[in-house]
């Protein structure tokens, strides 16, 4: 659940975001270290004028946050638990895909993210989902040279045991 | 005639079986992914980019002007239906198409889009064929510094047209520039912005920034409202045929629309969404029924529908002569062209003849495609409309993962795939348009290749830019751009306020 004064404050934090990041651009721009040769029209300039866009822009939008002339009136509302759930999903897709590989990575994935949008029938995704996966693993990997991960531990349960093979 | 021979060589590379076949591909994914909510045809070609990385690019270029043309009418499809438009083109066709659909008359609604798409998409890629050469003869007198001001006056257009606040579409802008920052700087080998992390010093590929936006960010967005929103198809029912009066009513429009949209589409003036408003507007005023717009007046759908193609026809006038991309779209294909080393341009048409004109004449046979698709099997697309919610959005994060991960295969553009996410996110949730982002990333490192060449050229003497006539006037264009929404604005309030008195 989101009030019109949140989403206010949530603009002032854009609106200072944006403000951060000229500054942070023009501190890194003063760093940079760049030969004579290049001092008139060298890789300084653009930055510099990129940061001073931000800046301007950022207090532009500052003053509409104080003025709260554009968000809803009543706020919007927002489902806290289904954003964690989506967010969270592309998380774990971060670390399964190698480890794991695709395929798991995908599975979970797609549950979540349906778990996310109110699906309850978590043995049907997981199926679809896996489904998916493997269908573009195999397709992408043999198909067009793609380069999906197996994932290690999965190569590992593939792979024939050295030690136990006489 | 010279362009007449072109065109008919551009049709002998278009019609060759596989390149139709791909033609084929094209329209009908994009015609799907148009009337999928959600996703969009900039989304679609960079998730297909890394895939289509072992492909020969005329064939690849063919597959994506599909997909663009398709996503055109597959978007009239949801907005008729559905009331959700699945692009910012078609909002306007939203408001009485679904009115339409309503009482009923879904079928005609659908019916006039089609055939309004086919007649704007056809006279539009003709206008496209003729002023494609003219644009090339102009950019051949272009320097440096005219090129920087056409980019500026690109920047300016994409970001003030859209959106009810200026500084939310700059600050979309200015994000998209600032992350075109990062990485080797290519005229010193400087890197900029890497934070010591290896991976950014190739830069931020454009293709996690857009999947990112508009596919993660989107579907986070979906996924917070999902629960307080409820969607509703109205079904097609009754005769499917157009009745007499419905084609006498439709066939003005459809070329008055055209007639808006293609030059505000080729003129680097701002994407589509203008034209369809424009249209709207001028349809309102010409009709002897004034009162049944908004209430599903036909007029309606077939000037806004018509104008949508014809200025989604008008955009590849720049991309294909100047480079310059000034939608999203045109963004992501912009770079699949730097993704083939290729660089649109002048220079393309001289040196890829093959590849241009066969695009060009792909859009031709694109929009028959299109044509038989959709009149006929709109029904088949309806039921695309009714995959359920969860699975959509599970299946475009499963291949937005895929296309970021693909890309170089690795973990980090995971990870910067997910910050862009959150980033869109909040765009989103705030109202700041996410399209100025996407093209100005890709347009800032060129901007500043073209701005420092014309420094370097004129000595480090800024004036260059007012002096040389066609770069004076750009940039007055761009900032006229800039300042007269404002200007307007504040001069209605006063008024307003005067009238209060």
């Amino acid at each position: 659940m989101t009030t019109g004064r949140r989403l206010r404050l949530g603009e002032t934090l854009f609106a200072a975001g944006i403000i951060a990041l000229g500054l942070f651009i023009t501190v890194e721009t003063a760093r940079m270290t760049v030969g004579p040769a290049h001092a008139m029209v060298g890789p300084r300039l653009f930055p510099i004028l990129v940061a001073i866009g931000l800046v301007l822009v950022g207090f532009a939008l500052l003053r509409e946050a104080v003025r709260g002339a554009i968000a809803p009136e009543g706020g919007m509302e927002l489902d806290g638990r289904a954003i964690a759930l989506v967010a969270g999903g592309l998380i774990l897709q971060v670390l399964l895909i190698e480890r794991a590989g695709w395929m798991i990575g995908a599975t979970v994935l797609f549950v979540c993210a349906t778990a996310g949008f109110g699906s309850r029938r978590l043995a049907v995704d997981a199926a679809l989902g896996l489904g998916l996966g493997a269908l573009a693993f195999v397709s992408f990997n043999y198909g067009l040279g793609l380069e999906l991960p197996t994932g290690e531990i999965v190569e590992w349960l593939l792979a024939p045991a050295p030690r136990e093979a006489p | 005639m010279e362009t007449l021979a072109a065109l008919a060589s551009g049709f002998a590379v278009a019609l060759t079986p596989l390149n139709l076949l791909f033609c084929l591909l094209g329209v009908t994914v994009g015609t799907a992914v148009g009337v999928l909510p959600g996703i969009g045809p900039a989304l679609t070609v960079a998730l297909l980019l890394p895939i289509t990385y072992n492909l020969e690019p005329t064939a690849a270029f063919i597959m994506f002007a599909g997909i663009y043309y398709g996503a055109m009418y597959g978007g009239s499809t949801t907005s008729i239906l559905l009331n959700t438009p699945g692009e910012s083109g078609s909002i306007v066709t939203a408001i009485d198409g679904n009115m339409m659909a309503r009482k009923g008359r879904g079928a005609q609604a659908l019916a006039t889009a089609a055939i309004g798409s086919f007649v704007a998409g056809s006279i539009a890629t003709v206008g496209l064929t003729f002023a494609a050469p003219l644009m090339v003869d102009l950019a051949l007198l272009f320097g440096p510094a005219e090129y920087f001001a056409l980019m500026v006056v690109a920047l300016v257009t994409v970001t003030a047209v859209l959106g009810d606040s200026l500084p939310r579409g700059l600050a979309s802008l200015f994000i998209g520039l600032a992350l075109g920052l990062v990485g080797i700087d290519l005229q010193t080998g400087q890197a900029r912005f890497t934070l010591g992390v290896r991976e950014l010093l190739d830069g931020i590929d454009i293709v996690i920034v857009a999947v990112g936006l508009f596919a993660v960010g989107e579907t986070l967005y979906a996924a917070a409202r999902f629960r307080f929103e409820t969607e509703e198809i109205y079904a097609i029912k009754g005769s499917v045929w157009m009745s007499a009066q419905d084609w006498a009513r439709s066939w003005k429009p459809w070329l008055r629309g055209t007639a808006l949209g293609f030059p505000i589409g080729a003129l680097p003036a701002g994407g589509s969404e203008i034209p369809t408003f424009l249209s709207y507007l001028v349809e309102k005023r010409l009709s002897p029924h004034p009162e049944e717009f908004g209430k599903g007046a036909i007029e309606a759908v077939a000037g806004p529908e018509a104008a949508n193609n014809a200025a989604a026809a008008g955009v590849l006038a720049p991309l294909l002569a100047l480079g310059l991309p000034t939608s999203a779209t045109a963004a992501i294909m912009l770079a699949a062209f730097q993704q083939y080393g290729l660089q649109p341009g002048p220079l393309l048409f001289d040196s890829d003849p093959e590849l241009v004109w066969g695009l060009i004449a792909s859009l031709y046979v694109g929009n028959v495609l299109l044509l038989v698709l959709n009149l006929p099997l709109a029904p088949v697309w309806v039921k695309v409309l009714k995959i359920p919610r969860p699975w959509l959005y599970g299946g475009i994060l499963l291949f937005a993962t895929m296309g970021a991960y693909t890309l170089n295969n690795n973990v980090v553009d995971l990870v910067i795939l997910w910050v862009i996410g959150l980033l869109g996110f909040v765009m989103r949730m705030l109202g700041v348009p996410v399209a100025p982002c996407v093209v100005g990333l890709i347009l800032g490192p060129l901007a500043e290749q073209q701005l420092r060449r014309a420094l370097a050229i004129s000595q480090g003497d800024p004036t260059v830019f007012f002096t040389h006539p066609i770069s004076l006037l750009l940039l007055t264009i761009a900032a006229l751009l800039v300042i007269a929404p404002v200007v307007l604005r504040r001069r209605r309030k006063l008024g307003a306020a005067d009238g209060a008195k």
